[in-house]
């Protein structure tokens, strides 16, 4: 389940529960869908436990996306463990990281 | 299946805001035998692209709010659009808005007014060059079925390299994992350690795994510094990997005739250095994923090690859910899990790290790659 809301610069989804194999097919549809509006996209991760390496693709690709906008994947509430996650991958430097 | 059949299943989409140029291509195509389904705005064509799945789309460049351009460009970012060959409509003739059409991914760009025979002629040859294209893709997806068993084929067995002094312990999850790792001799008496996790779990990451394999030996060499060869490393798969497909990694090369030994990492989580006569700690570098940005950097340390010291190398499966939830306490679990097999022999060392690691509850691939100094 994934909530979405627009505001007048960004989508923002918010996911709930575990992004499993499914999760992530709908994450990625629901991305592809908020970069068709050509607003900034916004990843609320308080609601999820944790991030395959699959949701975490689903991101970068977004990101990369934006990037060539110049517009920015901004992540909402990463649990402190998410975080660090993404800081050994290296992705701190590249997405907006808001700690929860 | 006959000519007429195969033609008969083509579906084109055509996006164009006249009505009037709408009628005129669905008139000439449907002459051809194609199926023709038609939008008159970018949101229309999101819709038909997703539910009518066509093999090939003719775009209008001019139309009111989003143009022809900021539709592929809206395009690009939906599932399997890759693979659909668009064909840009233009009344505008300029060799810049040419060139910034194909930038964008288009195949081909027809100059308004069109002629029915130009028109025919062209989608001819792009479902052609598209069906050749796809074929070739099916063939490989046919070979990559044996993949598993060559992957571990590939895989080198420690027996069959003594002096490279590791243990590995493997155990594959998913039919095609992407967990792999690879032991090297790049140079006389130096090796190199390699261990890399490829995102997703399906026939594409096999098929990552194995060419990173392949760059990782092309690309060791006593000429480059260990960051040097995940470089190139990376700028091949930048080039290659399709988006969101990443992996990361960890090279360690070691030097066992002066001690030296490089730790290289690339988005993985930071190995474990056992020395001979203190407790275990996690050398941690920043390194960037590889397969993604063509201007990564790729963080080293170099450790002074003696004889009898030992690396651990290992992927996310060993720790815990494959969501990473709770991956924090199952590093702290393993590190303390290797100092209090410390004097375990390497050949039943990873054997012993995996029996008191194991939760029961292993989705993803478990890789241990240890070795002594």
């Amino acid at each position: 389940m994934i909530h979405v809301q627009e505001n007048p610069e960004s989508t923002v989804l918010t996911p709930a529960g575990a992004l499993d194999f499914e999760g992530v097919r709908q994450l990625q549809s629901m991305l592809a869908e908020a970069l068709s509006r050509q607003k900034e996209i916004e990843v609320d991760l308080g609601q999820v436990p944790g991030l395959t390496s699959s949701a975490i693709g689903a991101m970068i690709a977004a990101h990369n996306t934006l990037r060539k906008r110049n517009q920015k994947l901004r992540i909402r509430n990463a649990g402190a463990e998410v975080t660090r996650l993404f800081t050994i991958m290296g992705l701190d430097k590249h997405f907006e990281i808001e700690a929860g | 299946m006959n000519t007429a059949e195969s033609v008969a299943r083509v579906r084109i989409l055509a996006v164009d805001d006249e009505r009037t140029n709408l009628a005129i291509l669905t008139r000439i195509l449907e002459q051809e035998g194609y199926e023709v389904i038609v939008a008159d705005c970018g949101e229309a064509a999101r819709r038909e692209i997703e539910q009518a799945l066509p093999q090939l789309v003719l775009l209008d460049v001019k139309m009111p709010g989003e143009d022809g351009f900021d539709v592929l460009r809206s395009f690009q970012a939906l599932p399997g659009m890759r693979q659909i060959p668009v064909i840009f409509l233009s009344g505008v003739e300029e060799v810049s808005a040419k060139l910034h059409g194909f930038s964008l991914g288009a195949v081909d760009y027809i100059v308004k007014p069109f002629h029915p025979g130009e028109i025919k002629a062209r989608v001819r040859l792009h479902l052609k060059l598209s069906l050749a294209t796809n074929a070739l893709v099916a063939e490989q997806a046919r070979k990559l079925q044996t993949l598993q068993e060559a992957q571990s084929r590939l895989l080198i067995h420690p027996e069959s390299m003594p002096a490279a002094k590791f243990q590995i312990f493997w155990q594959p999850a998913q039919e095609a994992g992407g967990d792999f790792y690879d032991v090297v001799e790049s140079a006389q008496g130096i090796h190199a350690y390699f261990i890399a996790d490829v995102s997703g779990h399906d026939v594409g990451t096999s098929l990552v795994a194995s060419a990173a394999q392949a760059l990782l030996r092309q690309n060791l060499s006593p000429f480059y510094s260990p960051s040097e060869t995940m470089q190139l490393i990376n700028g091949a798969l930048v080039q290659w990997l399709p988006t969101g497909r990443f992996l990361s990694s960890t090279l360690v090369v070691v030097n066992r005739k002066t001690g030296k030994t490089t730790i290289v990492n690339a988005g993985h989580l930071p190995c474990l250095y056992l020395p001979h006569d203190q407790p275990s700690r996690a050398v941690e570098i920043k390194g960037d994923l590889m397969g993604i940005f063509g201007e990564a950097t790729f963080g080293g340390t170099e450790i002074d090690t003696m004889p009898g010291d030992r690396f651990i190398l290992f992927t996310d499966g060993l720790l815990e859910l494959p969501d990473n939830s709770g991956w924090e306490q199952g590093y702290e679990n393993l590190r303390q899990c290797v100092d209090l097999l410390r004097d375990e022999p390497l050949d039943s060392f990873v054997a012993r790290v995996h029996e008191r690691m194991d939760n029961g509850f292993r989705a993803d691939d478990t890789l241990i790659l240890a070795f002594d100094i």
